[in-house]
């Protein structure tokens, strides 16, 4: 007779091994793969028979997986493993890894992109004053090279502005809603000025 | 000397200012104003100098000249609410008494609670976030709704402006700070003379009066409506306060004492002033302007065809008659030969 538990046990192992290439690629089986240093030898030899076709169909390709990771799969990740009794993990090819990986380093220069935009010329930090003269150049060089006159309109604060706010008048329900985004972003507009000449107030009183 | 100089000099010059009463924004007062300045700094290709450089007199496209200051708060708002006038078709008007932050905040979350299940209309579009409770300055909405009853965008004369390359060309100014709305409001409300004339201003002036809040939605639709009275106003036979079981937090102490400082006066819509009762008119509207539009199409199409069988009928029952004695007179014309027939 066969045990019930016996079976239990052996049938997520059987699948493991049968699917090995596929449960690479998720995510969640990272524990899995620490276990074993043996596995990923059997893991890599699956994977690159199926690779291999795809670099000698098309040569472009192999140069952005060239491009990603800096260790070749089958590396031994030395000093990465936390847990108590495992061994080091073992670097997977690129593939195996979500695409998000690879961009989430650039998100953070995005907004230090728009930081950039934020130098003022007045300020009291000397680097945010520095931001907005290179800023200022750049714009004056730009200008001169295109010739285009409209980059010279002042750029009048939204609480100093004196033309109509959109009404809504021809978009129906969305002109109407987006009239609304608008009135509520002057208000926000508003308040950020007031705190701030609260804040410098403040700070002027205390001289 | 300090005491002299504060004497004649500031105040020659805020005479000079009033005097000339438009305050024209130019580009060199600005800070922040990127003004560019070549001769300053050596470049490789010089270009024109007078060609970089802003005219004096120009005017930024976002920043028109006005009757009054309009970097103050009171201008912006007016900004605000001839927009919020313009886009808003239906809107409920409220008095409150001295709420509190807490209250406020409790009465706006069951409002949000109550408006998040009324199903989108027909047209997908989901407002209920869009419909928000809002404290006006009650005497810049009343100048607001001035500017949108009686100024006329449309009938401004065109003035001379220069351009960025120092043309003067002709512009028209009638946004709603400018000069020309200024004094179309004066010139309609002068010696009671709006109140003489019956319109929108008129019907709606009385409500506006004392501290107001206003409950804006961004299309005329009785189910949010009657949602938004539920909790607001409720009034037991058509619009009953929420279930105590199903919200809870509606009869929250803060949320009640709030809801009894607050004091629906009035609403508008599409232009035109209802009371509390009309307000519960368009609420009790079942299906919104769909079916009232289905039932206008049912009811032209009931009377066309009240019409074409009327018009029918008159033909008809000529015909009937005719038949009818036709009929009689074959069978008075066949009755004797048959009877001779049966004799004979």
């Amino acid at each position: 007779m066969i045990c019930r538990t016996c079976l239990r046990r052996a049938a997520p192992q059987r699948l493991l091994f049968q699917n090995a290439p596929p449960r690479t690629a998720t995510f969640t089986t990272s524990i899995v793969l620490r276990n074993a240093a043996a596995a990923p030898p059997a893991g890599d030899a699956a994977a690159a028979p199926k690779i291999t076709p795809v670099i000698d169909a098309s040569a472009p390709p192999a140069e952005p997986k060239a491009a990603l990771s800096t260790c070749e799969p089958g590396t031994v990740l030395k000093g990465l493993n936390y847990f108590k009794n495992k061994t080091d993990p073992v670097a997977l090819p690129d593939e195996a890894y979500p695409a998000w990986l690879w961009e989430c380093l650039e998100v953070k220069k995005k907004t230090e992109a728009v930081d950039a935009n934020a130098g003022d010329e007045f300020s009291k930090s000397r680097k945010q004053r520095r931001l907005a003269a290179k800023r200022k150049m750049q714009q004056e060089a730009k200008l001169l090279a295109s010739g285009n006159l409209e980059a010279l309109v002042p750029k009048v604060p939204l609480p100093k502005q004196s033309i109509n706010l959109p009404d809504g008048s021809d978009g129906g329900v969305e002109g109407a809603i987006f009239a609304a985004d608008k009135r509520e972003e002057l208000r926000k507009a508003l308040r950020k000025e007031r705190k701030a000449k609260i804040k410098e107030s403040n700070y002027l009183k205390t001289m | 000397m300090h005491a002299r100089l504060r004497c004649s000099a500031v105040r020659g010059l805020s005479s000079a200012v009033k005097a000339s009463r438009i305050y024209r924004p130019v580009a060199s007062q600005l800070p922040c104003a990127p003004i560019v300045s070549v001769s300053t700094r050596q470049y490789a290709s010089a270009a024109a100098p007078s060609q970089l450089t802003v005219p004096k007199d120009y005017v930024p496209p976002t920043q028109p000249p006005t009757a009054r200051p309009a970097d103050v708060r009171k201008a912006q708002l007016l900004r605000s609410y001839t927009s919020l006038l313009r886009s808003t078709p239906l809107m409920l008007v409220f008095q409150h008494n001295n709420l509190t932050a807490t209250e406020w905040a409790a009465i706006r979350r069951e409002l949000r609670i109550a408006l998040a299940e009324v199903p989108a209309g027909s047209d997908g579009v989901d407002i209920s976030p869009a419909i928000g409770l809002q404290v006006i300055r009650t005497r810049i909405f009343d100048i607001a709704l001035k500017i949108v009853e009686f100024f006329d965008p449309s009938k401004v004369e065109p003035t001379l402006a220069t351009t960025l390359t120092g043309k003067r060309v002709k512009t028209v100014y009638n946004h709603d700070l400018s000069e020309a709305a200024y004094k179309a409001v004066k010139e309609a409300t002068k010696d009671g003379l709006a109140e003489a004339k019956p319109s929108a201003y008129t019907e709606l002036a009385p409500l506006l009066v004392g501290p107001l809040a206003v409950l804006t939605f961004p299309t005329v639709s009785p189910a949010h409506l009657a949602a938004a009275l539920k909790v607001l106003a409720p009034s037991p036979p058509a619009f009953p306060a929420p279930p105590r079981k199903k919200y809870p937090g509606y009869y929250d102490p803060v949320a009640q004492n709030g809801l009894q400082k607050l004091l629906l006066v009035g609403g508008r819509v599409e232009g035109k002033v209802f009371d509390i009762d009309g307000m519960h008119w368009v609420g009790s509207i079942e299906g919104g302007l769909d079916s009232l539009r289905a039932q206008l199409v049912y009811m032209l199409q009931s009377a066309g065809l009240g019409l074409t069988s009327t018009l029918e009928g008159a033909g008809k029952s000529l015909w009937l008659t005719m038949e009818s004695r036709r009929s009689v007179l074959e069978e008075a014309e066949k009755g004797p030969q048959e009877a001779e027939k049966t004799e004979s």
